[in-house]
């Protein structure tokens, strides 16, 4: 009786005797992979061009303000990533299925990425509109501690490998980051109250004509199925990567 | 015998063995409390503190000191206790693992709190600001209570990992923004009292309950092999 | 630099950016396919040397 790698094969995993884990997509199937690819692109390029050809100037800032077609939905997307590491990660505690973990990972990676790209187009956008190329503006800092909360994430994930309690370890961060940021955009907020920095000049939805909301309706619409499309990606890359750990480890024993 | 009544029990047990056993311990807090009365010194000189600037920048000055002493004091005794084994002899009795949880952060309110009791006075001394009153021990307490649950807890996750000293405040400082900014405000509340701030103290009330219960539930995951 | 240049920079980043990524994670697959591939021939020259190779899937 082998005295099997616990660690890798002791959370209930699909049939470990899988001959051919298939790198195609048996989520949603080739087809509707395709299709969601297909509908990505075709948003993505509708939102570019209403961003850019429908949506008007605006009378202060000037074309710059057509980042916030950008910025908006990849920080919106980013907060949805991680709302999925935090759903993930407590279905993870409760249900020990691995692959609850595996949709983890894959969404706070995907998530801070599109965090670090939030930050830098904020930025970029600050920059003409603040005179600088940062302000403690509330949005922007709440934005930041959530990226490093996700840095965090990842560097435990790779401190502590494939084992089962390094997942249980990062999917108590998932959940405690998660609950987190609330109460911090809460506290930076107030803090803010007093000394008002300048913010980003968004908001404005109420006062803003209708081409404006559509095409950021648009755009957020795009960079939603963006994601979802990077989250089926990366999940499969989680799965392969395991299987390929648990191949290994029962080719070691045998070996 | 009712749940709560064993629950303590075994809560105080386990902290009563943690005190009676903490000699390695001690001489980590000693240590980490003239870490924080350093850090209040060298901060004098960062920030070329004035007597006009004091209320803005000597609240953060004693609370960065308070997170970045409890923070290097947490992780050593969680990997001093790692080293000796102490967890999973522990775990192997039927004991609550919310037990376990809270008699850690008591001892380590316990520690903490001795840092404190020296620190800040002296802190109100070298800074020359009024902060020894009865209004200050709610925000001591509750900001205090806010950094040891989360600390405790990160320091389990923390101890079976590779750059432990240093992964410990990359995971736990971002999270303990909200307590940094609302103790600091508190606290110059306290000094300088202003109308119009928003209420702090709940907001570091209500950090607390939230943590302490996730932090609670969450324990078993993390210290079970 | 004029308020447009931004813009044109930040579109560009954040395409860049995707791009980069989505050929990080096709490389990435294709590495764990290949040490699928050896993984998988290695466990059934193991368990099945009978049959003298890898099977058929």
């Amino acid at each position: 009786m082998h005295t099997v790698d616990r660690d890798l094969v002791s959370s209930r995993a699909p049939s470990a005797r899988s001959r051919a884990p298939t790198t195609r997509g048996t989520l949603l199937g080739r087809y509707g992979e395709l299709a969601l690819a297909g509908a990505t692109a075709l948003v993505m390029l509708l939102a570019i061009g209403m961003a850019f050809f429908y949506a008007p100037t605006e009378a202060v800032q000037g074309n710059v303000q057509r980042i916030e077609y950008i910025h908006v939905p990849i920080a919106w997307t980013a907060f949805l990533a991680f709302f999925i590491v935090f759903v993930a990660s407590a279905l993870y505690l409760w249900r020990k299925d691995e692959r609850w973990d595996w949709l983890a990972r894959s969404g706070a990676e995907i998530g801070t990425i599109f965090t670090t790209l939030a930050l830098i187009t904020g930025s970029l956008w600050g920059r003409p509109v603040w005179g600088a190329w940062w302000a403690w503006d509330a949005r922007m800092t709440t934005t930041l501690i959530l990226w490093f909360i996700y840095v965090g994430y990842l560097l435990l994930r790779s401190y502590t490998g494939h084992s089962a309690a390094g997942a249980r370890a990062a999917a108590v961060l998932g959940i405690v980051g998660f609950v987190d940021v609330p109460i911090d955009y809460l506290s930076v907020t107030w803090w803010r109250t007093l000394h008002p920095a300048l913010q980003l000049p968004l908001g404005q939805q109420a006062q803003a004509p209708a081409s404006v909301v559509v095409t950021l309706m648009v755009a957020l619409a795009a960079f939603t199925l963006l994601f979802g499309y990077l989250l089926l990606l990366v999940y499969r890359l989680q799965r392969l990567q395991s299987e390929a750990l648990r191949l290994r480890a029962r080719a070691e024993l045998d070996g | 015998m009712s749940s709560t009544r064993l629950f303590w029990e075994q809560t105080l047990a386990i902290l009563w063995k943690d005190v009676r056993c903490e000699l390695r311990t001690r001489q980590i807090w000693l240590a980490m409390g003239m870490f924080a009365l350093l850090t209040l010194v060298v901060f004098n000189f960062a920030f070329d503190l004035r007597v006009d600037n004091q209320t803005a920048v000597a609240p953060g000055a004693l609370w960065i000191a308070f997170v970045f002493a409890s923070t290097l004091g947490l992780g050593r005794t969680m990997a001093a206790e790692q080293e000796q084994g102490a967890m999973d002899r522990l775990l192997l009795c039927p004991v609550d693992r919310k037990a376990i949880f809270a008699a850690k952060l008591l001892g380590n309110l316990v520690f903490i709190g001795a840092v404190e009791v020296v620190a800040v006075p002296v802190f109100a001394a070298i800074y020359n600001v009024p902060v020894v009153t009865f209004a200050a021990l709610p925000i001591l307490a509750l900001g205090t209570l806010g950094i040891a649950s989360l600390g405790t807890l990160f320091a389990a996750i923390t101890a079976n990992t590779r750059a432990r000293e240093v992964l410990l405040p990359i995971l736990v400082f971002p999270l303990l923004v909200p307590v940094v900014i609302g103790a600091v405000k508190a606290t110059q509340g306290v000094i300088d009292p202003a109308g119009g701030e928003p209420p702090w103290l709940g907001l570091i009330a209500a950090f607390d309950v939230i943590f302490l219960s996730i932090a609670a539930v969450t324990f078993r995951y993390v210290i079970e092999e | 630099m004029q308020g447009s240049t931004y813009l044109v920079i930040a579109y560009a980043v954040i395409w860049v950016g995707l791009l980069a990524y989505l050929g990080w994670i096709a490389l990435r697959v294709r590495g764990v396919s290949a040490e699928l591939e050896t993984v998988r021939d290695l466990v059934d020259a193991h368990e099945h040397p009978a049959s003298g190779g890898t099977q058929q899937q």
